[in-house]
């Protein structure tokens, strides 16, 4: 006897009970279903996420002083002849600016006060970073120079501050900056696109740091100080980025002799996306666990009920000649198949809400067969485990009580 | 003594079915029973119900085991086989007729007239050509592909006779297999039987009609767990044995 037939017989027997059967793969459906849906869109979204990090970012490396206490100011930081120290190296860098990151609180007097960063940066910034300008201006030379103070916001932060207005151009904004425990008003001059826009259109906008961005000069001007936390470098050949930052780290520790500097490519930074996602995923696995074991039982309760319908059946085919192990595959296939198409469905289920919610949340979701084969021997391992009970119990029934069984 | 050329297809010495029906109640079903059935015969076991010619039928069938005695089918010892091995017995030596037909009702005649053949391994094109052959031996082959609900209680027996002889087995065993058939599909399968015995077969059958009795070669009738009554009928068969 073999597998193509007990296989071709389990099919037959779960047709025959079609209400059942699809209600009994429900559990299994749903589970496989939520994590394909779930895979597909955090692929897609991760890819739409990197896709723009690399765009904005792409080859722009950060250098920053390893500051490992909290108190980071009493340390060294890095200043302009750091700066000139590069310019002036020929090490390969195209160009080089200072940035100083501050975490900051909007003040909107209202219920929700957005958090984040603004960074305070040189001219050179715009030359190292490609920056979309949805409306308003970058900040200009002259501006940077004077230490006017304006300020560009990301698109996701300007929709949440004010969402009646079409372009927030010429509004002031009030900026808190956390750790000097000052207040400053900035009046906006341009909306910039957020690096990891994807992500507020997946709905989670609120999960986003308000991001904006200053003069630099006019930021020292205010905490009176002319240190800054990192230099942003693009050296000329990006596959050489490697050599030219051990360079410059070289350069700069001539200078100082301690070894405390280090790099960082910039897309790295770009990661709250995947933070968000990876706990997301975490909580969908866990649903997906439960409503898989659940769909496990439900396998095995009907396969029990199956068993004790067929009684008569296990009876007559073991009188004819059935062994044992004849009577557990048989079982066994119809459960393993049970959970099989159980498993497929919840694949293209799962394929199907993807893309809608794809739609949604504009994100183009990516199904890799790596997650589609593992749903699937998923689907089939708990076809086995839960079936093996049931499977084990028909073989072993006596022929003779089997037969009177009516 | 007059069963000397044939050989013995069955020989119980000493059979005793004991079934523990209550906490230290027991009930002895068959009663040291000795028995010697050859090729060739065609053996009514009678009795009234509660005699132990259904007990009788399952051991013989190796579908029940025994509590004592030894039985030899075709010369294997019954007693020491596991389950496997007595399912192989159960598919090779043995043809099983039952009272209710006992088809599986969502498999075509001929399916089902294959299925013992599934089990010993036959290939696939092999099992339908003989069940095909086995049809056709009981005269059901236009109903082949037809599903058992879809037959009569007559041709449903004789689909089941063509179960029972598609693996060739030594021995047929027919439990009431006229039971539920109206008279005249009742005179059909009885010839059927006749006429597989006059080819060679060799057949036991359990019936509590005594006309139907009539129409074997040999009754055995059991009362109480004991056989107390061995008849020849064919008194001509068992001179030239």
């Amino acid at each position: 006897m073999n597998f193509i037939e007990i296989f071709k017989g389990a099919i037959q027997c779960l047709r025959g009970n079609k209400m059942r059967s699809f209600l009994t793969m429900l559990g299994i459906i749903i589970g496989i279903s939520s994590v394909i849906a779930m895979s597909g869109i955090g692929k897609g979204g991760e890819k739409k996420i990197t896709g723009s990090l690399a765009k904005s970012g792409f080859g722009v490396y950060q250098i920053k002083v390893d500051n490992e206490s909290d108190n980071y100011r009493s340390v060294y930081n890095l200043d302009d002849s750091d700066i000139d120290l590069l310019r002036d190296s020929e090490i390969g860098l195209e160009s080089v600016a200072a940035r100083m990151s501050e975490r900051i609180t909007v003040k909107t007097g209202g219920r929700r006060e957005p958090r984040g960063a603004v960074y305070a940066t040189d001219t050179h910034f715009e030359d190292i970073e490609e920056v979309t300008y949805l409306s308003g201006r970058p900040i200009l030379q002259s501006e940077y120079q004077d230490m006017v103070p304006v300020i560009v916001i990301d698109h996701v932060t300007a929709e949440t501050l004010y969402p009646n207005l079409r372009s927030p151009i010429g509004e002031s904004i009030t900026l808190e900056f956390r750790s000097l425990k000052l207040t400053r008003e900035f009046i906006i001059v341009g909306v910039f696109e957020h690096p990891e826009a994807g992500l507020s259109e997946a709905g989670l906008a609120r999960w986003l740091p308000a991001y904006g961005r200053i003069s630099l000069p006019l930021f020292n001007r205010i905490t009176g100080d002319d240190e800054y936390n990192s230099i942003l470098v693009k050296p000329v050949d990006p596959l050489e980025a490697q050599n030219v930052l051990s360079r410059a780290i070289t350069v700069l520790e001539g200078k100082n002799t301690s070894e405390i500097y280090e790099y960082e490519e910039r897309v790295a930074r770009g990661s709250s996306f995947k933070e968000i996602l990876s706990t997301l995923s975490l909580f969908v696995t866990f649903v997906a666990s439960i409503s898989l074991f659940v769909g496990g039982i439900g396998v095995m309760n009907i396969m029990l009920v199956s068993v004790t319908e067929r009684i008569k059946e296990i009876g007559i085919r073991k009188a004819i000649g059935a062994k044992n192990n004849h009577i557990l595959m048989q079982f066994l296939t119809e459960a393993i198949v049970l959970s099989l198409t159980g498993g497929l469905l919840g694949v293209l289920l799962g394929y199907f809400s993807a893309e809608v919610v794809g739609i949604f949340v504009n994100i183009e979701p990516i199904i890799s067969p790596g997650i589609v084969i593992i749903s699937l021997l998923i689907s089939t391992a708990i076809g086995l485990i839960f079936g093996v009970y049931p499977a084990r119990k028909a073989s072993l029934m006596n022929p003779i009580d089997a037969l009177r069984n009516e | 003594m007059i069963y000397k050329k044939r050989k013995n297809v069955i020989e119980l010495k000493g059979i005793e079915k004991i079934y523990n029906t209550g906490k230290d109640i027991t009930l002895k079903a068959l009663d040291n029973i000795n028995l010697e059935i050859k090729e060739g015969e065609f053996v009514a076991i009678m009795g009234p119900s509660g005699s132990g010619k259904s007990t009788m039928m399952n051991i013989l069938g190796c579908l029940d085991g025994l509590s004592g005695g030894e039985y030899l089918l075709g010369g294997t010892n019954i007693k020491n086989l596991n389950d496997d091995e007595l399912a192989e017995i159960r598919n090779k030596k043995i043809g099983f007729v039952f009272q209710s037909f006992n088809l599986l009702p969502k498999l075509k005649a001929w399916e089902n007239v294959a299925l013992p053949l599934t089990y010993a391994g036959v290939h696939s094109k092999e099992r339908r050509e003989r069940a095909m052959e086995a049809l056709d031996s009981v005269g059901i082959k236009d109903r082949a592909t037809h599903l058992p609900n879809e037959l009569s209680g007559g041709q449903r027996q004789r689909v089941a006779i063509a179960r029972a002889l598609a693996g060739s087995p030594d021995i047929i065993m027919a439990d009431e297999p006229t039971g539920n058939l109206d008279s005249r599909s009742e005179e059909e399968v009885l010839e059927i039987f006749k006429r597989l015995n006059a080819q060679g077969a060799t057949i036991i059958m359990v019936t509590h009609e005594e006309n139907v009795g009539q129409h074997c070669k040999r009754i055995i009738r059991f009362r109480d767990g004991k056989l107390v009554e061995d008849e020849v009928i064919d008194h001509e068969f068992y001179r030239n044995i």
